[in-house]
């Protein structure tokens, strides 16, 4: 038998437990789980078919078809610069970094097969976010052009064929900068890290490159299309993703097939030259990255000691010892912080180029509007965060619980040592990020003070329902972030931490649209509003805090691990 | 059997492995001991094909394990410090995975699977996920398969730990009884009294050099003592004894 058949057979066995456990698991978390992703779901594709909506009555006559193309030209485009840096990253760490891929190697299996192995593994694990995010958006279009069955299944295939190209050339990019590029564990970090910051940044420089007229909203769309035109080069497969699955809504069969042929044989020919590549690269790589080490010591009671341990005066001394060693965990963990920096970086990137848009020149019900998106921004990226990096952080402490479950310490510090870490790093980034917003907007005082306000209720809640939940849901057996992460608990955080942030949304933005939109509120109105608000936005922030933080508090004063 | 030709391995600007020369012959036990860090893992690493020789050649039954791993592969056994298992199989199914890794003909597969489930008392708990075994009984799955394929060498990096010493000793015999078979073992280990009743030579390894080698006379000569390997072992080792590679 072929060693990949040998493996892909293992592969089939060990989902198949995995199904049959699920199905003799708690049906409620299984009921739990689908009912939330098929909510999701179904917001994405309300969300995606009002906005095609709108911009159909919007510009029906006139350019509709212009709009649409250019549209999912930078849909796609955005999605398959994703696709290339999720499958960059997976397959490094599933090629190079796994154990598995060790005792695969020490095996009789050739490197390709490993490589196609791990491979498929890559492409599930990195392609599910773009069917999720790009099937209620084909659905929507569908729906508003009643398109029958054929589309659908035209666009399946679209999509089956397509995922190979990114995960290809993201494999690709791994085994070459890991072969080739500096030959130090942080050297592959920065070198993975630059490349997609400085892709994200020309981007966002064409973008920002643009100085709008302040009474032409229809001319700025055009200008922002115009400048950002690269992603309708034909030479791009997010092109021919685009224009094949508008071919499709048109029943240009013809002009589809086509496009559907050109993305198959351009998915083979790299799958292909991945797979060859792999021959060589594959070992090649696997030694360099075995050889790599850290030279770098570390002295106790450095210079972010000194620093942190005189900072955190106000916290007690268990509290502060717990963050002090969480933020040295984080800091020397470039994996983590990278992804860190590179969302709050593009924030504070899109937020400090602000009047490039001239809308601090706007009237004030734009102001408002693009301020509440900016605060809506901030919050979906930290409530992202926090179930990201925060959630998972007890769980993590398993294999160690031995030594801070010994210490002559109260549990509860540990938990108050993480939200109190979580709390203020996402506060002093956050706030400063709006902060930024609201000077280059050049919004009224009262907004800026009322998102300053909602800032802190939405730090707190997100940051207790993230230790709490990570107390309640524990998963010790793992040791992997986006694992412990992807189960139950994390989705469950994921959940009541995005409805969080959607709740305090409405509580301060009612207010804010009454007022300086072009309903008018009075004055004495608008304030009776604001008190509605903030109260609202108090008891919000303190039942996602506390109750969360009870219950994992009362969990983890009974924890045996 | 293992050679191993002017090996040296450099991890940056660290030497972890120097010019280690070595051949251990067919039917051989030859257990390597060492304190931490002293590159007896790198050492194995580099026998499995998991790590490259910075300079140096390792062959494994006459197969250049760089040059040709897959055919040095098929002929060899190698059991890491921490075994891995895919937690979502059951032990009979990892084994099964690993006979067909190795192209066993399906009765023997068989045959051999419930020889060793006997040898290493599985039967009851061998459907069960990986996830649920303690470390003592993902040991004992990791050793059958280890020998599931009788491969001509096997090499093992510390595989005692965690075992209790009924099952320790069970490792020791059939470890034994592999080699007086024919097959060569290469086993590091930081126990030195199994080294001393298993091992026919025995390799002192520090600071990435083979300080001293030999059958436990021969040791004994070299560091100047009539004692037990331990002893001996802490006299070569505290001197930095610079002995023959």
């Amino acid at each position: 038998m072929s060693d990949i058949v040998v493996l892909a057979a293992m592969k089939a066995r060990e989902l198949r437990n995995r199904f049959r456990q699920v199905r003799q698991g708690s049906r409620f978390k299984v009921a739990v789980l689908a009912a939330f992703s098929v909510a999701f779901w179904a917001s994405l594709y309300r969300l995606f078919y009002f906005g095609l909506r709108y911009l159909y009555m919007y510009a029906r006559d006139y350019y509709f078809e212009d709009l649409m193309a250019r549209m999912f030209d930078i849909f796609f485009f955005a999605l398959t610069l994703m696709l290339i840096f999720s499958n960059a990253i997976i397959s490094y760490t599933s090629y190079f970094k796994s154990k598995e891929t060790a005792f695969l190697l020490a095996g009789p299996v050739r490197p390709e097969s490993v490589f196609l192995y791990r491979f498929g593994e890559s492409l599930a694990f990195s392609s599910w976010a773009f069917l999720f995010l790009a099937t209620p958006l084909m659905a929507a279009y569908g729906a508003l052009f009643r398109l029958g069955a054929a589309f659908y299944v035209g666009t399946g295939l679209f999509f089956v064929a397509y995922i190979f190209i990114p995960a290809a050339i993201g494999a690709m990019v791994a085994m070459v900068v890991t072969c080739y590029i500096p030959r130090s564990r942080k050297g592959l970090l920065w070198g993975f890290v630059a490349t997609s910051l400085a892709v994200v940044m020309i981007l966002v420089s064409k973008i920002l490159s643009i100085r709008a007229s302040t009474s032409m909203e229809l001319r700025l769309v055009m200008d922002v299309f115009e400048d950002i035109g690269f992603s309708s080069n034909p030479i791009l497969p997010s092109f021919w993703i685009s224009r094949g699955i508008r071919l499709l809504r048109q029943e240009e069969v013809g002009g589809a097939l086509f496009f559907l042929g050109l993305i198959g044989a351009n998915a083979l020919f790299l799958g292909g030259l991945a797979h060859w590549m792999s021959s060589g690269l594959m070992m090649k790589g696997w030694f360099v990255s075995q050889g790599l080490r850290s030279a770098r010591r570390y002295a106790a009671g450095g210079v972010l000691d000194r620093v942190l341990g005189r900072s955190l005066f106000f916290m007690s001394r268990g509290v502060r010892l717990m963050v002090v060693k969480d933020l040295k965990s984080f800091v020397r963990d470039p994996v983590q912080w990278s992804q860190f920096l590179i969302f709050f970086g593009l924030l504070a990137i899109y937020f400090l180029n602000l009047r490039s848009f001239a809308y601090e020149d706007r009237d004030i019900f734009w102001k408002n509007l693009i301020a509440q998106m900016n605060l809506l921004a901030t919050s979906l990226t930290l409530a992202t965060f926090s179930s990201r990096f925060i959630f998972p952080q007890l769980s993590l402490e398993g294999r160690r619980f031995w030594v801070i479950g010994m210490v002559p310490m109260e549990r509860d510090q540990i938990l108050f040592g993480k939200l109190a870490l979580s709390f203020l790093s996402s506060l002093a980034i956050s706030e400063t990020l709006i902060a930024i917003s609201s000077v280059m907007l050049r919004t009224p005082m009262t907004l800026a003070v009322l998102h300053a306000v909602a800032l802190f209720g939405i730090c707190l809640g997100l940051s207790g329902l993230a230790v709490g939940l990570g107390a309640l849901y524990p998963n010790f057996a793992e040791d992997n972030p986006s694992k412990i992460v992807s189960g139950f608990g994390g989705t469950l955080n994921l959940v009541l931490s995005l409805g969080f942030v959607l709740a305090v949304m409405a509580a301060q933005g009612v207010p804010c649209f009454l007022y300086f939109g072009r309903w008018a509120l009075a004055p004495g109105q608008f304030q009776k509003w604001i008190v509605i608000g903030m109260a609202s936005i108090a008891v919000l922030s303190l039942a996602a805090c506390l109750i969360p933080m009870a219950l994992g508090l009362r969990r983890i004063q009974r924890l045996e691990v | 059997m293992i050679e191993l030709e002017n090996v040296s391995k450099h991890y940056g600007k660290k030497l972890a492995v120097s010019d280690l020369s070595l051949r251990i012959e067919p039917g051989e036990f030859f257990a390597v001991l060492g304190p931490n860090g002293a590159g007896k893992t790198t050492t194995i690493k580099m026998i499995a094909g998991l790590l490259r020789p910075s300079s140096g050649r390792v062959r494994v039954c006459g197969f250049d394990v760089e040059r040709e791993p897959l055919k040095a592969k098929r002929l060899m056994s190698y059991v890491p410090d921490q075994p891995f298992l895919y937690d979502k199989l059951s032990g009979l199914e990892f084994l099964h995975f690993i006979a067909d890794m190795y192209d066993m003909p399906s009765a023997e597969r068989d045959r051999e699977i419930d020889r060793l489930c006997e040898v290493f008392a599985m039967k009851e708990w061998i459907r069960e996920l990986c996830e649920s075994y303690s470390h003592g009984m993902k040991q004992r799955v990791v050793l059958a398969a280890t020998l599931l394929h009788h491969p001509k060498v096997i090499v093992v990096d510390e595989p005692m730990v965690g075992l209790d010493p009924h099952s320790a000793r069970l490792v020791r015999g059939i470890f034994q009884e592999e080699a007086r078979r024919g097959t060569s073992i290469f086993m590091s280990t930081h126990v030195i009294s199994i080294a001393e009743e298993c091992a026919g030579r025995i390799g002192i390894v520090m600071q990435g050099k083979l300080v001293a080698v030999g059958g436990m006379e021969e040791l004994r000569r070299q560091a100047q003592s009539d004692g037990k390997l331990e002893d001996v072992f802490f006299k070569i080792t505290e001197n930095g004894h610079s002995g023959p590679t």
